[in-house]
């Protein structure tokens, strides 16, 4: 886990007020706040920061804006509110109505069977529909699962940081020796070309020993195959489907891993 | 005469409380348009500011605003303090709404209508005209100029990363050095200046005393 002053050396607290860190980045951060509390006073001291500067550039709105907003809002709901339904009734005596109440009731049902058939197209659709949400939704769920799973391993003290680096490459892996996990976030990769791949190797002893090819699948996480006792994580840039050896002269990143 | 001082200049001891965060936040649960009454006299300008730095044309930049606060209103039940500040999140809704606006087509086909009738324009008078002077005030000029530009395009224009990066044809590092930096700078000038500011009125108080 990287320390506070890591964190805030590294910029990502004022990244995240700005709004330019992405989803991931921003759980990440979320994760930061809740084992660093000064971490979010930080973010709160550039919030206001830039709250003051907006103020202090502000340009003044013509007067009749304002009941022309707020006419707009009489039309508009506001998510999330259900209107609940009111219920009411009154006691009457059913006796003579009974007839014509038969009447109404066989006359319903022929009405509803004929809704019930034409609703029938309506609801296959509205299946389908959910159905395709629902992948989504699944899709979402794989991700936000992934995401608590990288956040549960940062926030884990067993985790240390790796800051894989190079000129214009930055990668961070969280390595975790005790419980034999490893995770690589994507900050900066630059694309090679389409006979070339990036591959990671691990240094034992001196020997690289392959960790496998880092995928180009505009993903941020990946999760890296564990060995113990690497002393360092390396990038180097190799025909595509990778190499057993690593080409040495093509090494564009590299990171001690401490431990 | 007596008119003369019938509006007092400033009341002496009494204090104007503006809500807290918390009230506000609780305001827009329980009279969601109290607090919006509240939330545009006090923030509709400074985000006019920031839409008008993206969208650059006046009747645009108040439309964007009209759907700013529609989509506050809207939304609001969405607002989630844990997040962040109450006006970061209103400010996002700015940038976002002002950023689509520009991005949509019918924006696009009017701007390239604008550039050839301001190009008739600057051959008739001779003039060229500006794109507008979109100055910002207070100790962000004070900033080294590499620090500015790149908040300036993230905070008041949007502006991603790569679209930084792509702009400024700086390395990504780069871009987030100057940010830390540029912020850090900004964060010594205001208290700088909070410091100086409070010498002053200790010393008139002296004076007057």
């Amino acid at each position: 886990m990287m320390t506070k002053e890591e964190i805030l050396m590294s910029g990502i607290i004022d990244e995240y007020v700005l709004g330019l860190t992405t989803h991931e980045e921003s759980m990440i951060v979320l994760e930061y706040f809740k084992e660093y509390p000064e971490l979010r006073e930080h973010a709160v001291g550039v919030e206001n920061l830039m709250e003051k500067i907006a103020l202090e550039n502000e340009i003044v709105p013509p007067t009749q804006l304002k009941s022309r907003i707020f006419k707009e809002f009489k039309n508009t709901p506001v998510e999330g509110l259900t209107a609940h339904p009111t219920v009411s009734g009154s006691r009457n005596s059913i006796g003579k109505y009974l007839p014509l109440g038969l009447g109404a009731l066989l006359l319903l049902t022929l009405v509803g069977l004929g809704i019930a058939l034409s609703n029938a197209e309506n609801l296959k659709r509205e299946v389908a529909t959910t159905r395709s949400e629902f992948v989504v939704l699944q899709s979402e769920c794989e991700k936000s699962s992934k995401q608590a799973e990288v956040a549960a391993m940062i926030a884990n003290p067993n985790t240390t940081l790796v800051v894989i680096e190079g000129a214009q490459v930055k990668l961070e892996a969280w390595w975790n020796p005790i419980d034999k996990q490893g995770y690589m976030m994507k900050r900066t990769l630059p694309a090679v070309s389409g006979n070339q791949c990036h591959q990671l190797w691990g240094d034992i002893n001196g020997e690289m020993i392959n960790l496998g090819i880092i995928p180009n699948d505009g993903e941020v996480f990946h999760s890296i195959p564990f060995l113990p006792n690497v002393e360092s994580l390396n990038i180097t840039i190799e025909p595509a489907g990778g190499s057993e050896h690593p080409t040495v002269a093509n090494l564009i990143a590299s990171g001690v891993v401490v431990t | 005469m007596a008119c003369l001082f019938s509006k007092p200049i400033f009341r002496i001891g009494v204090r104007l409380r503006m809500p807290h965060q918390q009230l506000i936040y609780k305001m827009l649960q329980n009279d969601r348009e109290q607090a919006m009454h509240y939330l545009y006299d006090k923030y509709a300008g400074a985000l006019l500011g920031i839409i008008s730095r993206i969208v650059g044309d006046d009747n645009h930049a108040e439309e964007v605003l009209q759907d700013t606060f529609v989509k506050i209103w809207k939304n609001s039940e969405a607002y989630n303090p844990s997040l962040g500040r109450l006006f970061t999140w209103m400010a996002r809704i700015a940038r976002n709404e002002a950023i689509n606006f520009v991005q949509s087509k019918s924006y696009r086909n009017q701007s390239r209508t604008m550039e050839i009738d301001s190009k008739v324009i600057c051959m008739h008078s001779g003039e060229c005209l500006s794109n507008g002077a979109f100055e910002v005030k207070g100790h962000v000029n004070d900033l080294d100029e590499k620090y500015k530009e790149v908040l300036m395009l993230s905070y008041f224009k949007g502006y991603t990363h790569k679209e930084i990066t792509d702009k400024l044809q700086i390395p990504l590092g780069t871009v987030k050095t100057r940010i830390k930096n540029g912020i850090k700078q900004l964060k010594k000038l205001y208290s700088d200046n909070l410091v100086k500011a409070k010498t002053l009125l200790f010393i008139l108080s002296m004076i007057v005393l």
